[in-house]
């Protein structure tokens, strides 16, 4: 425990404010449970009861195994290996929405090329169990988020765009969304289900599975409420979304999951409701398409076969067309209008002005409009970047010497190069300025 | 979220959860101390009949019964149904107030039932099952 807990001199990294915060509390438990440990040894044994008491042993071992998953992550995710601007834009685009006003992300490292939420199914929840046990423990710091980013994307943007989906999970946790959405699970079940015949067991089975695809869907309505479109963008890229949009695989659920044609649904529904469509429409091209695709894909093509509980797939998947809408209601209810919208008309120059900056390899920090300088929505910029990058890269491998935009190592070069000159107008925009919003 | 990870820190917060129990239970053989317990018993009684009969679902059984593993295991430990109804009133009577002496014997019982559920979700968390190996989306 203590190689797990100990304060290491960390001289040569910094680490976010919310990491230290994270590291902090690991520390404090230690040695709270230090003191709970001597306590315990010294503590009579009774000879009724050894084998209980033992095995106390175990779960608290069993706790800091898990916890070491963690651990040296966060350490590895200091401020050099993780994107900081971005995660503290995605603070500042969490601070809008009411509720979750200073929640703050600890960043770690996995191996993995993917996105996964640490708190996954309640470390919160662990840890409060904990120091139920261990008493005298610290309580798990409020509003602080793990989230797990593959240590290759320490320098991008675009697909660390998916960090936005793991922060609803972490909503869906801190606002306490289950309460709100259990009844519809449970009406919804029970209408599909004869759950008079099944097991306990069964049923749970059934449970888990329209609450994980319940919670997919609003964690991917959640980040587009975020981000707009750039989060759709980026899950197709990383999912390769456009190399199954032809097959019925779009179409299947898994134990975990929602379908791909389900998901597109959702989001198109979603950035049709934040006003992005008209955007998509006028330079999406190529993924707009993609996502309208899906969208319109019919319901009763979707598809669920468990190898676990094959006579239950059919009617679960069901009873979870019937769940969805009430999603759709959580995530307005969560943003209270607060989302991140599309409103047309000076964003539509707005887009323009930054894909032109871009196309000259001019960070778009600060835009001039009639001779005066303004300062672009980092949600606009971000997905303007983003769309310019999709769409329009040929203009600027153009201009520059020696450059052909049909070159897939130079697309990816100046691709790359698009990133950073966005994050460092996001970097900029963070700091005091007299430039008025283009509104 | 991947669902072996999911799946295994299922079973650690069952692990733990009944730990909590048995503490509290600890805590009132071994010092007559019902504070600990008074906290932890709801939480313990809405689990066991959320796993038993989710018809009625209230309080913390909302959250016991999302997940598979953790009723799964309850059920398979305990598979007669009225086992887990007698231990629902077992706990329910370490609510009210009786004798010291039925008070220990019920609180060990409830011990002997918690261990048991702490034993298997420790062994099910280091090994995981074959469920959980299969599980293939890592979205």
């Amino acid at each position: 425990m203590r190689s797990i807990c100990g304060q290491r001199e960390d001289v040569d990294r910094t680490h976010r404010r919310a990491t230290n915060e994270f590291l902090d509390y690991v520390t404090r438990l230690g040695q709270k449970t230090e003191v709970y440990l001597k306590k315990f040894v010294a503590q009579p044994l009774d000879p009724d009861l050894a084998f209980v008491d033992r095995q106390n042993l175990s779960t608290i071992r069993d706790f800091w195994s898990n916890l070491h998953e963690f651990v040296q992550p966060s350490r590895d995710a200091d401020t050099l290996h993780v994107p900081s601007i971005l995660i503290e834009q995605f603070e500042d685009f969490l601070s809008k929405i009411p509720a979750l006003r200073g929640c703050r992300l600890v960043m770690s490292h996995t191996s993995e090329l993917n996105y996964i939420q640490f708190p996954r199914t309640g470390l919160h929840e662990r840890a409060q169990f904990y120091a139920d046990i261990v008493r005298g423990s610290p309580r798990f710091p409020r509003k602080l988020a793990l989230i797990a980013m593959p240590y290759s994307q320490d320098a991008s943007l675009f697909s660390n765009l998916l960090i936005c989906h793991e922060i609803g999970h972490f909503a869906f946790e801190e606002l306490q969304l289950e309460k709100e959405l259990s009844p519809q699970i449970e009406r919804s079940l029970r209408k599909h289900v004869n759950a008079e015949r099944l097991t306990e067991p069964d049923l749970s089975w059934c449970r888990e599975r329209l609450w994980s695809w319940a919670e997919e869907i609003y964690c991917d309505r959640f980040a587009i409420g975020l981000v707009g479109p750039a989060f759709s963008f980026s899950y197709i890229e990383l999912f390769d979304v456009t190399g199954v949009a032809d097959n019925e695989q779009v179409n299947e659920f898994s134990d975990t999951h929602p379908s791909d044609a389900c998901r597109f649904h959702e989001h198109a529904e979603q950035l049709e409701h934040a006003g992005w469509s008209p955007l998509l429409e006028r330079w999406g091209k190529s993924y707009a398409g993609l996502i309208q695709r899906l969208h319109a894909m019919p319901e009763r093509r979707y598809v669920f076969t468990s190898e676990e509980k094959p006579p239950l797939a059919r009617r679960v998947l069901k009873a979870f067309l019937e769940v969805k809408p009430h999603v759709e209601r959580l995530v307005k209810q969560t943003f209270r209008g607060h989302e991140a919208r599309f409103h047309g008309g000076m964003q539509f120059e707005c887009v323009e002005t930054i894909k032109s900056y871009l196309s000259w390899g001019v960070v778009p920090a600060t835009l001039i409009r009639a001779g005066e300088a303004f300062k672009p929505d980092p949600v606009l910029l971000i997905n303007a970047a983003y769309l310019f990058r999709l769409e329009d890269i040929a203009t600027l491998t153009e201009r520059i010497q020696g450059s052909r935009a049909d070159d897939i190592l130079e697309r990816e070069k100046w691709g790359k190069a698009v990133e950073q000159w966005t994050l460092k107008a996001l970097e900029d925009l963070r700091l005091p300025t007299r430039r008025k919003p283009w509104s | 979220m991947a669902s072996d990870v999911a799946s295994r820190d299922h079973y650690l917060t069952l692990a733990l959860f009944s730990r909590r129990i048995i503490e509290a239970l600890r805590e009132l053989v071994r010092n007559g101390k019902r504070e600990q317990l008074e906290n932890a018993l709801p939480q313990a009684i809405d689990s066991l009949q959320a796993a038993t009969d989710s018809r009625q679902l209230k309080g913390y059984g909302l959250r016991v019964v999302r997940s598979y593993d953790q009723v799964r295991t309850i059920n398979e430990l305990f598979p007669n149904k009225q086992d887990r109804v007698t231990m629902i009133n077992t706990l329910k009577s370490l609510q009210e107030d009786i004798d010291p002496t039925s008070r220990k014997a019920a609180a060990l019982r409830a011990i002997q039932f918690f261990y048991a559920i702490e034993n298997r979700a420790l062994r099910n968390y280091r090994h995981p099952s074959p469920r959980a190996a299969r599980a293939s989306s890592t979205k």
